[in-house]
This record gives C-alpha cells, structure tokens and sequence, in this order.
C-alpha cells in the first residue's frame, strides 16, 4: 500500500485509540475532582448542623424534618455513621424530573438522643458541567487530529516530489538514450543520495553497453578476414579441374557453407551497425518509387520461380530515413517474400496512406508471430533461417519506431510496416 | 603490368596473388605499412592492390603517399569494413575501387580489368576477343561487327566471363557480380542456368564459337579453346 496511506493507518489508529483512552481517562478524573469538592462542601455542611443542633438543643416532636436540603431522622441508639457518601437520585418536583445528588449520610447525639441526618446536594450542574468540559476537550482534539491528518498529506506531495521525478526519469530510462540524466539537487538528504546512486548506476550501465557494442562490432568485422581466406582458397582450389565427383561436390558444399557464415556475419555486422547508430544521415525517401526500382532489380528472380506479382502502389508517402536503410527495409521484405513462397505462388505489394503490405503465399510453418522476428529462428521446409533477413527490417523499424507485424492464416503471410507518425 | 598487394592477412594476400599471376600480372605482396611504404619507393608499379586495415598505419594514407609521391595509377581498396564514410573517404583520395570482404577472386579480377581499361586505355572502351567485341561506353556487344542484342545482365555476365577467360566461376560468384545484393533471393543459383544458356545460344547463333562450358558441380568458364 502506498507509503502515505500506510503512514496515515498507523498515526490514525494511534490516535483513535489515545482518544478513546483518553477521553474515558480525562471524563473520569474530572468527575473525581468535582465529586470530591461537593463531599468537601458536604462535610462542611455538616459540621454546620452539628454546631447549629448543639447550639440550638433542637428538639422537636414532630420527626422526620426537612429542612432545607436536609433530612433529620430519629435512629436507634446503636445505629452510628460516621460520614456515609452517596450518589442518589431525586426527583425535582420543580423541574418535574429527575436529578443527580450527592448524599451525606451521617449520625449524631443531640441531647442525648440518636439522630440521622442525610445532607443532599444537587449535581445536576456539575455533571452538565463535566460533559461540557470533556466533549469540548475531545472536540478540540479531534480538530487537532484532523487538521494534521490533512495537512500530512498535503505536504506529503510537496516533500516527496523530488523522490516522484527521479522514479519517473528511471521509468523512462532507455539504453539507447542521453546518459546524462540531469537530475535535479534534492533538498532532502535522503533523496539526493539517491540521485546520485542513481546516476552512478546508469553511467556504468551506459559504459558497459557501450563496450559491448564495440566489442560485437570489432568481433564480427575480425570474423570477416578468415573468412575471406576461406573463401579464396576454395575458389582457387576449384580451378583445377582434376577432381573427382565426389571431391568437387565436398569442395562446393565445403564453398557453401562458408557462403552462408558470410552471408549470417554480414547481416550481424549490419545489426550491431544499425544499434550503434552508425547510419545517421537522413533523407526524404519516396516510398513508391525505391519499391517499383527494387522490383524491377527482382524481376527475373520472380520469374524464375513464376511468382505472380500484384502491386498497389496507391500513395505517395514519403519518409525521412537514411536512404541505405530504406532499401535494405525494402530489399528484404521482397526478398523474404520471394525467398519463401511456393513456385507459381503469388506476391502483392499494397502501399497505403501510411502503410506498406507485403502479402505472399507459402508453406505454413509453426513459428509463433512474435518470434518470427528473432535471429536465427528456421522452419522445417526451408532449412535456413526466417528471420535473418526480417530480424534487419525489424531493427530499421525499431530505430525509426514503425510498427511492424506479421501474420498468417494458413499459407498467405502478411508483413505490414506502419510508418504512422 | 606490376601489382602490388598489401594485405596484412598473408594467406588472402597469397590467394590474391595466385589468382592475379594466373591472369598474367606480375604480383608482390607486402604485409604492412612499412613494407609497402619501401615498396613503393623502390619500384615501380602499375596497380595497387589495398587493405585498409593496416596493423601498422591507415591504407587511407598510404594512398595518400602514392599519389603524392608515385605513379602507380590504379588503386582498389579492400576492406572488412562497409562503411560508407570510409568508402567516400577512399574514392575521395583517389582510389578507384572499393570492396568489401569478402570477396570473389574472379568479382576483383574483373574489378582490376575494369580498373586498367579505364586507366590504362583510356582512349579505348574496347574489348575484343577473336569476333566478339564489346564496347563498354554504349554497353554493346558485337560478334563479326553485327550487333546483338543481349539483356543488360546478360550483358554483364558476359563482361565478367570475358574478365575472367579460362577461370573456374562459381554460380555464386556470377550471381554476386551481376545481381549484386538480390543474388540470394532464391534458395538455389540454379536460374543462373537458364540465363547463361540463353547468352551461349545468342553468341552461337550469331557466328560466335562456343565458349560458354559448364563445369560439372561447380560452375561455369569461358574457354578459350
């Protein structure tokens, strides 16, 4: 859960409870206080009618007496109170209901007689009195608590902005980008360390990637020389013609194989090329016309397999690529679509207002969609690899963010590149 | 005519040489910058065979020295490397080549034929062989002084046959040269086939002898008989 929302759980449930605790705690000592001053007012009040009784030898015959808020009753001689606290209840003949009051009990001789004096004093104030006082106690609290709860999350966004924008730049951080990060000093100790660490990390990021792409680079372009060695001395060995059959054909197989390492590493060395950026020059590129030129480069290789092409070349669209890279995109899409298509099959080339389809017929195979796009992946039939010459146009595609996909129903593909921008 | 190579790889330095001393060249190799550098000033040579790729130096400054200093006129770059800056960079300084490896012996060979017409005869855009003479200014070919009408690609195959007369070539070198980057469109070099018959038949039946053989299993030659 979020940090705030979880800082905010905590400090809440904390104070429900202090103010649940409190409030009980704070109610009760109040009534206490109150409660002992009444009975502090109630002894008082009887010292007084003690003295009052033994100076005034009263001495009535007509018993009980009220009088005032005291009742005198006769009591047996054996009976003897000291002082007797009570809380009790009355009912106000007045106010027509029933009050709170403090009773004292308590006994005395009077001329030699016993009596029982029950003193009252009505606590009705004082308890409205201690509600007020508590509830507005507790209201002002709640208000307090609030008021922090509030401003918490208010200043929660501000204080941790700093910490927000780098999460952003680290969501955003892409390889391929600027290392320079460009974040902002942070007030917050906290937050500055870690932009700093955040930094660090993806200038080591940057660097080692960097060698990494130099290293593939200056490895496949060391591959090329043996196997250009490779390459000449089996041309040279087929020069002489004493073979026999079966050496000419190991030669020729031993010459293929060394055909297609040139042909894999070439492409290799035009991916790790392409990823290092090292075709930067752009131009404006008319789509219609780099097609229609390719296919007339194609044309007798379409023939000799009586491919049917059917081209749609509708719009005119013109995009800012570097031209070498257009024509390897395009290259390789016809290529592709000759190279595996069926004898007598068919090829159809659709441009549209931002799109280009390349629609061919052939051998099913059970390549997942997404992976036909991944180096190296081979069909049964065809025995070579798919995707050398589609993991090129993916990688132009990548590097000027057209979408490209593929799909099949049966033995009809379809490659679309979406050039929207 | 004097070739020098300069090749730090000596085994493709070797092949090179062989196949060139086959073609009638007079070849020397040199392994790196300071070899060919001394070469270079203490003999003459008529054509440079070079790696760009020097252990000791940059080939682009070596050509830089032979033009400043020598008469050696024609230059071919060859390099791993396909890059575009490095090729404009060559061609700027002066070469007249540039090929990447790697490459076909007989693919260089027609390159350096090229080289030395263009440089060497240069009133001249002539090849003749016995009653086929081609002219490469008007990309037209003539048997017996009648002209016949050819494809431009049988146009070119013929060309690289004739560059590389008596030599071995392979289907895949032929497809390199005349189809270039779409040679392996299709997964066999087999239509090949039908283009060289075609060019044999238009040659025989325009008074040409039969050159065009093909080699079981591995390819094709111009013989001369």
């Amino acid at each position: 859960m979020k940090l705030l929302n979880k800082t905010s759980l905590i400090i809440l449930t904390i104070t429900l409870f202090i103010f649940f605790l409190g409030g009980i705690t704070f109610y009760k000592i109040i009534q206490t206080m109150i409660i002992k001053r009444v009975d502090r007012e109630l002894i008082s009040q009887k010292n007084d009618i003690v003295d009052q009784l033994n100076a005034m030898h009263m001495v009535d015959n007509a018993y009980p007496v009220t009088v005032g808020k005291f009742l005198i009753k006769p009591a047996d001689s054996g009976l003897q109170i000291r002082e007797s606290f009570k809380d009790t209840v009355l009912y106000d003949q007045r106010e027509k209901l029933y009050s709170p009051y403090r009773l004292l009990e308590f006994t005395t001789v009077v001329m030699e007689k016993n009596f029982k004096v029950s003193v009252f004093r009505s606590m009705f104030d004082a308890e409205n009195l201690i509600e007020k006082i508590v509830l507005t106690m507790m209201l002002m609290l709640l208000a307090f608590i609030l008021a922090l709860f509030f401003l918490n999350r208010y200043f929660f966004r501000k204080i941790w902005d700093d910490f927000f924008f780098t999460v952003n730049k680290a969501k955003k951080y892409n390889l391929r980008d600027d290392p320079n990060l460009d974040l902002p000093y942070s007030e917050v100790e906290e937050f500055q360390i870690l932009n700093q660490v955040f930094e660090k990390l993806t200038e080591r990021i940057h660097k080692d990637y960097n060698n990494l792409k130099e290293f593939t680079e200056n490895a496949s372009h060391e591959i090329q020389t043996p196997l250009s060695v490779m390459h000449s001395k089996i041309e040279l060995l087929l020069q002489h013609g004493n073979y026999s059959e079966e050496q000419i054909s190991q030669i020729t197989k031993l010459g293929d194989a060394v055909n297609r390492l040139s042909s894999i590493n070439k492409v290799l060395i035009l991916l790790t090329r392409i990823e290092n950026n090292q075709f930067p020059e752009l131009s404006t590129v008319h789509l219609k016309e780099r097609i229609e030129y390719h296919l007339g480069n194609f044309k007798e290789l379409i023939e000799a397999r009586n491919i049917s092409v059917e081209c749609t070349l509708n719009s005119d669209i013109e995009i800012t690529v570097n031209t070498g890279l257009a024509d390897i995109l395009i290259i390789n899409l016809i290529k592709n679509a000759i190279r595996h298509n069926f004898d007598n099959g068919k090829l159809k080339i659709n441009l549209g207002n931002s799109t280009l389809e390349i629609i061919n017929t052939g051998p099913k195979h059970d390549i997942p969609a997404d992976q036909l796009f991944n180096r190296f992946v081979r069909t049964q039939n065809t025995g070579d690899s798919l995707g050398l010459g589609l993991s090129l146009v993916k990688k132009i595609c990548e590097l000027y963010d057209f979408d490209v996909r593929y799909f099949n129903t049966d033995e009809l593909h379809t490659v679309t590149v979406s050039f929207s921008h | 005519m004097k070739i020098l190579i300069v090749e730090d790889e000596v085994a493709l330095a070797e092949s090179i040489g062989q196949y060139l001393s086959g073609e009638g060249y007079v070849c020397e190799l040199a392994f790196d910058y300071t070899s060919a550098s001394d070469k270079f000033n203490s003999y003459q040579y008529d054509c440079a065979i070079i790696d760009i790729n020097l252990p000791d130096g940059n080939g682009i400054d070596l050509i830089r020295e032979l033009k400043e200093y020598h008469t050696t006129s024609g230059i071919i770059i060859i390099s791993a490397r396909d890059s575009l800056n490095d090729r404009i960079a060559g061609l700027n300084i002066g070469a007249d080549d540039y090929l990447i490896k790697p490459f076909n012996l007989s693919e260089l060979n027609a390159r350096l034929k090229s080289v030395v017409r263009r440089i060497f005869f240069s009133g001249s855009n002539e090849i003749i062989f016995n009653e086929i003479r081609i002219d490469t200014s008007a990309i037209q070919v003539f048997v017996n002084d009648k002209l016949i009408n050819l494809t431009k690609k049988e146009y070119d195959m013929l060309l690289f046959f004739i560059s590389n007369k008596n030599r071995v070539l392979t289907k895949e070198s032929i497809g390199e040269n005349v189809w270039g980057d779409y040679a392996d469109t299709l997964n066999s070099l087999d239509f090949i086939y039908t283009h060289i018959w075609n060019l044999r038949k238009k040659l025989i039946d325009n008074g040409a002898k039969d050159y065009l053989q093909n080699v079981y299993g591995v390819g094709y030659k111009f013989n001369t008989l």
